[in-house]
């Protein structure tokens, strides 16, 4: 990643009409070139808001966008974009073939490489050939994501926004995603991303904005986000260990973590790190416990959800 | 200023329902044989093959049954998905150019095709027509697809189905006032034209007790005369029409008809583009 | 990366919004010019009060052109249709053309006289043309505004066609008892007023109206 930032956006501000609260309230961040820079956040959060503001398809009320350091709503700006929106609307009898054609022609691409182009990001999103001739209302959900995948890439842009490029997607497809993510990353190519789906996010993301109630609560790296505190679930197989739950409790306190719950067979600690979580198992095994597993029951950037956070901001 | 790829993709669009083809053929075939056969026709402007009710109502359908210009998800019919187009480097100045255009050349190749027909027919001879009346004749057709296309984008363009549906009701009171109500009733009884008529049935009364109490200094009938020509002006704005036979051959040069029909374009496209401008347009919901 | 500016996707291009404003002020310049403009006055439109002598003197068909009061669709054909040399050929060469103007200007028998007029051909519309043949019959009509083009044709179709020559022909036929009448100068009044022919013998001359 280079040292300037790409995207800068400042005190972002957006009301739609009759709404009482605001979309967008005060929301500020950069985003580096070459990042993958990750949006989450609940269910009306203000991430498409956030994402239509900066596709300049949307005008915020108050608050400046640059890409590139000129307004987002220039056509410099859209000659090195590619958009995927979630669940876009094909025109149903084109097929792939002549609707890439005319988003070729529509990302002023030269007319002579078209069908070169064209079939090289079809293979590059591994859209079956059979299918290049078959009008759009024949695909399933998966093959449109692709298709919509294919129509961001057609114009060789330098900077992507994509939301939920995973939805609908089968085990492959989510394969082919963190593929062209590592391609996009050696061409230092941004992505803006927006995805429910947090463990492909964890794979491909150098930075996570979480965004609850138009605003962003926290700014981290995924490294960032792996300190936070969390939920570690035990399991063990039947071990003679005397009483359960005094023995469950001195581990605990002895490794600083805090115990949370248990069953016969398994447990649910908080620790506040890595290094306590294996200073706890430690002690465990050392009290007898036969450990079977012992993992998060979230997902890293699930712990965003919980609201709590103990490092700042990261800086791009 | 227009984008090849819109041009031809609405191009394809309009193409490819075959019930345009069947409208086309009734406007272009039937309507000038059904006109030429009429024994009653003494004259030879039958509204029924007119250019401006060829391109209007030719138009029309196209817009009402394809929604051809981004008008958002709310009319469905698969219109045009804007985010993606407009994620793209068109301006949005281009995209109502394209559209414009492309309408222009569907409704004014079905209003020449039509005018074809009718000379075919022998129209021209049994009507006597000079060769400038046919010449005018044509460009008139061509100008009138041009001002009737840019109503039929600005319907298009609005953004929910109850205000589109208010823009196709405008869009025939213009043409029923362009087309029929070309005149002032007259009544002898009562001596006067239209807004006499309306003071002698005690309209204006009415409107001078209910509707206009606090404008007690102003007339009614002024108010009322000056409604009309402000209508008329609103439909002249939004759908002029141009008599190109009338400026050639009038006796006395004015070119006040033709700037005016060009300023009223220029401000229809420019309307049409604010009205885009104005949307927001959120992919989520489009 | 830096970007440099190519010009806003939302921006009216230049040229446009030039070519719009120099327009607007070309108008306003040339609404002056437009309002005060006297058209050329070709044609030469009789008085009503002369449809008593037509009859007996004209061997032309009569081109009744309705004006009512103060129309302005009637001031733009005025302005733009019977100020052209093509149209004003039409109607002089074929037509003995007489303006029927509108009754509030009138009173007296001639406003009755101009109401039956307007009732006879059954007018509500100006402007209205209707064609006639010297006796009176109808034959063609046409209502509305119409331009120029639309109206030289509608006048040669009419002076040229089979149907004025039958109508005059059906005028100079013996009528029966019970065939109605539609000569200006017998123009009985089923409720007792006084003919059309009564009431011109009544009325003085009219000079030759120019409009």
């Amino acid at each position: 990643m280079s040292g300037s930032p790409l995207i800068v956006v400042d005190t972002l501000v957006k009301s739609y009409k009759g709404s009482r609260k605001r979309a967008l309230n005060g929301i500020s961040f950069q985003v580096s070139e070459g990042e993958c820079f990750g949006l989450i956040g609940p269910n009306g959060a203000g991430k498409t808001t956030l994402m239509s503001c900066l596709l300049a398809l949307v005008k915020p009320d108050a608050g400046t966008i640059t890409i590139g350091g000129i307004n987002p709503d220039d056509l410099a700006v859209r000659e090195v974009i590619g958009f995927m929106p979630e669940r876009p609307s094909f025109e149903s009898w084109l097929t792939p073939l002549d609707f890439l054609k005319m988003h070729h022609m529509l990302a002023h691409q030269p007319q002579s490489t078209a069908k070169a182009d064209i079939e090289a990001v079809l293979h590059r999103v591994q859209l079956e050939e059979h299918s290049w001739n078959r009008p759009i209302r024949t695909f399933s959900r998966g093959m449109l994501q692709r298709l919509g995948l294919a129509q961001s890439l057609i114009g060789k842009p330098k900077i992507l926004f994509l939301d939920e490029p995973g939805s609908g997607m089968d085990p492959p497809g989510n394969a082919l995603l963190r593929t062209l993510f590592a391609q996009f990353k050696k061409e230092n190519i941004t992505v803006v991303l927006n995805s429910h789906h947090l463990d492909e996010m964890e794979k491909v993301c150098d930075r996570v904005a979480f965004i609850r109630s138009g605003k962003i609560e926290a700014i981290e790296t995924l490294e960032e986000v792996a300190l936070r505190p969390y939920v570690l679930f035990v399991r063990w197989v039947d071990s003679s260990v005397g009483d359960l739950a005094l023995k469950l409790q001195q581990c605990a306190n002895s490794s600083h973590a805090q115990l949370l719950s248990h069953a016969e067979q398994s447990a649910r600690f908080s620790v506040v790190s890595s290094e306590i979580s294996a200073a706890l198992l430690k002690n465990l095994i050392d009290a007898g416990f036969r450990i079977q597993s012992a993992q998060p029951e979230q997902t890293t950037l699930e712990r965003l959800f919980d609201g709590s956070h103990t490092v700042e901001p990261a800086s791009p | 200023m227009i984008n090849k790829a819109i041009y031809l993709y609405t191009l394809r669009r309009i193409a490819r329902h075959y019930i345009f083809y069947v409208i086309a053929f009734g406007f272009v075939f039937v309507m000038p044989i059904l006109s030429f056969l009429d024994p009653n026709a003494g004259s030879s402007h039958n509204d029924s093959v007119s250019s401006y009710t060829c391109s209007l109502l030719f138009g029309l359908s196209i817009i009402v049954s394809l929604n051809i210009a981004g008008g958002g998800s709310a009319q469905g019919g698969g219109t045009d998905y804007l985010p993606l187009i407009l994620s793209r480097p068109v301006s949005r100045a281009q995209y109502i150019f394209t559209k414009w255009l492309t309408l222009a050349t569907v409704t004014g190749t079905v209003s020449i095709a039509q005018l074809v027909v009718l000379c075919a027919l022998g129209e021209p001879l049994a009507h006597h027509w000079t060769l400038l009346m046919f010449f005018c004749a044509v460009v008139e057709r061509v100008l009138d697809a041009f001002s009737v296309s840019i109503a039929l984008v600005m319907v298009s363009l609005l953004p929910t189905r109850q205000l589109f549906g208010y823009g196709v009701i405008a869009l025939e009171l213009i043409g029923l006032n362009h087309l029929i109500l070309d005149f002032d009733f007259y009544i002898p009884s009562y001596s006067s034209t239209t807004v006499g008529v309306l003071r002698n049935l005690g309209v204006l009364d009415w409107l001078h007790k209910h509707i206009l109490p606090l404008m007690t200094s102003v007339d009614p009938s002024t108010v009322v005369a000056g409604g009309t020509a402000l209508f008329n002006q609103m439909i002249d704005l939004v759908a002029p029409r141009f008599y190109v036979f009338d400026f050639l051959t009038n006796s006395t040069f004015d070119l006040y008809p033709l700037v005016t029909y060009a300023m009223n374009l220029c401000m229809g496209l420019i309307i049409c583009t604010l009205m885009l401008n104005w949307r927001d347009i959120n992919y989520a919901t489009e | 990366m830096q970007l440099s500016r190519k010009g806003a996707t939302n921006s009216i291009p230049i040229w446009l919004l030039a070519l719009t404003v120099g327009l607007i002020i070309f108008r306003v310049a040339l609404l002056s010019g437009h309002s005060s403009q006297v058209p050329v006055k070709f044609v030469d439109w009789h008085a009503f009060t002369d449809l008593q002598t037509v009859a007996k003197e004209q061997s032309k068909p009569i081109l009744l052109y309705y004006v009512g009061d103060n129309s302005s669709k009637t001031q733009a054909m005025n302005d733009s249709v019977f100020s052209n040399r093509i149209v004003a050929a039409a109607v002089l060469n074929n037509f003995y053309p007489v303006i029927v103007p509108g009754t509030a200007e009138l009173d007296g028998d001639e406003k009755k006289f101009v109401r039956r007029l307007y009732k006879k051909y059954m007018v509500v519309q100006v402007p209205s043309l209707v064609i006639t043949t010297p006796a009176g019959s109808e034959v063609s009509h046409m209502n509305g505004f119409k331009p120029a083009a639309p109206t030289y044709q509608f006048l040669k179709t009419v002076a040229e066609s089979d149907k004025l020559k039958a109508t005059e022909e059906s005028d100079h036929a013996p009528k029966s008892s019970s065939s109605k009448s539609h000569k200006l100068e017998s123009d009985d009044d089923s409720h007792g007023e006084p003919s059309a022919s009564d009431v011109m013998h009544s009325l003085p001359s009219r000079s030759i109206l120019r409009f």
